[in-house]
């Protein structure tokens, strides 16, 4: 005679009825167009689609997407954002910017999980009715859900001179955007840094303790600045104070920490003299310098990377690639890949080939980037960032 | 364990129908998995082939069976079929997959398809 066995749980539940977790990796693997027309299907799916937590599991499944955009760094004639692939920049579509700024020009500060934050541009001191423009617009933009927000005016007093710096708070799943500004008055004060968190959708002061002795002077170049280790990144030129006629230009690397909120200073590689332009870039995800150097038949592009974040001993010197002027200089891909403008002479023309190059064999391999002006280019993925947002626009 | 659970599986479903889907689908998976895991691509012509014969709505009761059995490379194999299958389908397609049904009032649901009216656009026929 058979011993009654208990039934095992598939028989327990209706016939073909999918248990939740399964449902939800199901929907975490679709792809953001598909689960926008899912959060229709019933109220249950809607309510776990614009979910945080569904929006940061999907996240984890959209790293490898294998995307790259790209723009001109100063986006004169407003072009369309451009996608590409990563590793060959083979064209695959195009964003138009749906907001507009007071300067006109549109600039990218930086990518975070496909989450993109633009800026607008200064090209030079303007004063208009005696006021400056100065990178007040900032916004967030999620092209592959058609959202976007423009972040609330600045907490500080004025701006002026100012750069910003866009980020990933991981460790709450949160935004933010920095931005340090230099304001305009006699004598000239320090700069002043707020900064925005997108959770609360406001601005708020942060403040910046230099060393002493040290009177900033401008911010060192126009790209974007990187994010790496939970860290933002900025190169300034300082005047150190002697006692005496002779002024001292030294550079430094400030840094800000996303979840203290707090400045520091970073050490720079000992082999400095930053004469002839440098540019704070990042490789595969590690603090790197783009020094360059003027030698007699032409300039030098010399790379150091710090291993070890924060060690000022593990700065190392990965290449040194040839190129006609600093500009020429993009960056770095995901993949460690450096793209270079190559130019035939130091203006500009649709001759100009972009070449990604091997920073170990040197090797180049020629891409079908035609852009007459330098681009600026950040990894990208289809995300819901901004979907569970407040005050965001949709078009 | 598993040949235990995987006994007992089969004398206590009395489908047959299913049991011949786990018979021919779900039990080669490790072996399989063992011989090429190496090589990706090679797993994924095996992964497509296995399925070519497999009707949609047949997956979920896959689905069912490799969880029963705590088998996570098939479960992860199917989970990502099915997302594949239902990626460009309709809302009512998704319903009737999952044996689901709207429960939004009138006027709710219309108001959350226009939020993303371009979400709809280039969607299968059902």
């Amino acid at each position: 005679m058979k011993e009654a066995r208990p039934q095992p749980p598939i028989l327990r539940q209706k016939k073909n009825h999918l248990p939740d977790d399964i449902v939800l990796d199901i929907l975490a693997r679709l792809p953001v167009k598909s689960l926008l027309r899912f959060r229709c299907v019933r109220k249950s799916w809607y309510f776990r689609i614009t979910s945080p937590n569904f929006i940061s599991t999907h996240l984890k499944l959209c790293q490898n997407q294998g995307y790259v955009i790209h723009m001109p760094t100063i986006n004169l004639d407003n072009q369309d954002l451009k996608v590409a692939c990563d590793r060959t920049f083979d064209g695959i579509s195009e964003f138009k910017i749906p907001f507009s700024f007071q300067s006109g020009l549109a600039f990218l500060v930086g990518s975070c999980n496909g989450l993109l934050c633009l800026s607008d541009f200064r090209l030079q001191n303007s004063l208009i009715n005696n006021v400056f423009f100065g990178f007040n617009d900032v916004y967030l933009w999620n092209p592959s859900i058609r959202k976007y927000k423009k972040l609330p005016d600045t907490c500080l007093s004025q701006l002026h001179l100012a750069k910003v710096g866009f980020a990933h708070h991981s460790q709450k799943n949160d935004y933010k955007v920095v931005r340090i500004s230099r304001p305009f008055s006699e004598p000239m004060p320090p700069p002043e840094a707020e900064v925005y968190t997108l959770s609360s959708d406001s601005w708020k002061r942060v403040g910046i303790s230099w060393r002493p002795n040290v009177i900033f002077y401008k911010f060192s170049c126009v790209k974007p600045f990187p994010f790496v280790s939970g860290h933002l990144h900025w190169m300034l030129d300082m005047i150190e104070e002697g006692g005496g006629q002779e002024i001292r230009y030294i550079e430094m690397i400030l840094t800000f920490d996303v979840n203290s909120e707090k400045f520091k200073e970073l050490p720079l590689p000992d082999d400095h003299s930053f004469k002839d332009g440098k540019n704070l870039t990042s490789i595969k995800e590690k603090l790197a310098l783009a020094k360059f150097e003027q030698q007699p038949h032409g300039m030098l592009c010399c790379i150091w990377v710090m291993r070890e974040y924060g060690v000022c001993e593990s700065w190392n010197k990965l290449c040194v690639v040839p190129v006609v002027t600093h500009t020429c200089f993009i960056g770095f891909t995901k993949y460690g890949s450096l793209l270079i403008q190559k130019k035939t002479q130091e203006i500009c023309s649709l001759e100009d080939k972009y070449v990604l190059i091997d920073p170990e064999t040197l090797c180049e391999k020629e891409t079908s980037i035609q852009a007459i002006h330098p681009l600026v280019i950040a990894t990208y993925m289809e995300n819901l960032a901004l979907l569970d947002g407040a005050n965001v626009i949709s078009y | 364990m598993k040949f235990c659970t995987v006994k007992q599986y089969f004398d206590d479903e009395n489908n047959n129908n299913v049991t011949n889907g786990i018979a021919t689908t779900v039990i080669p998976l490790p072996n399989k998995h063992l011989k090429i895991k190496a090589n990706n691509k090679e797993m994924e012509q095996y992964e497509q082939e296995l399925l070519r014969n497999v009707m949609p709505q047949e997956l979920t009761k896959l689905i069912l069976a490799a969880n029963y059995l705590n088998f996570k490379e098939a479960l992860d194999f199917f989970c990502r079929t099915v997302a594949n299958a239902i990626q460009n389908k309709s809302v009512d397609y998704v319903r009737k997959f999952f044996g689901l049904e709207s429960d939004f009032e009138p006027g709710e649901e219309e108001k959350l398809c226009k939020e993303f009216a371009w979400s709809f656009e280039g969607v299968d026929e059902d």
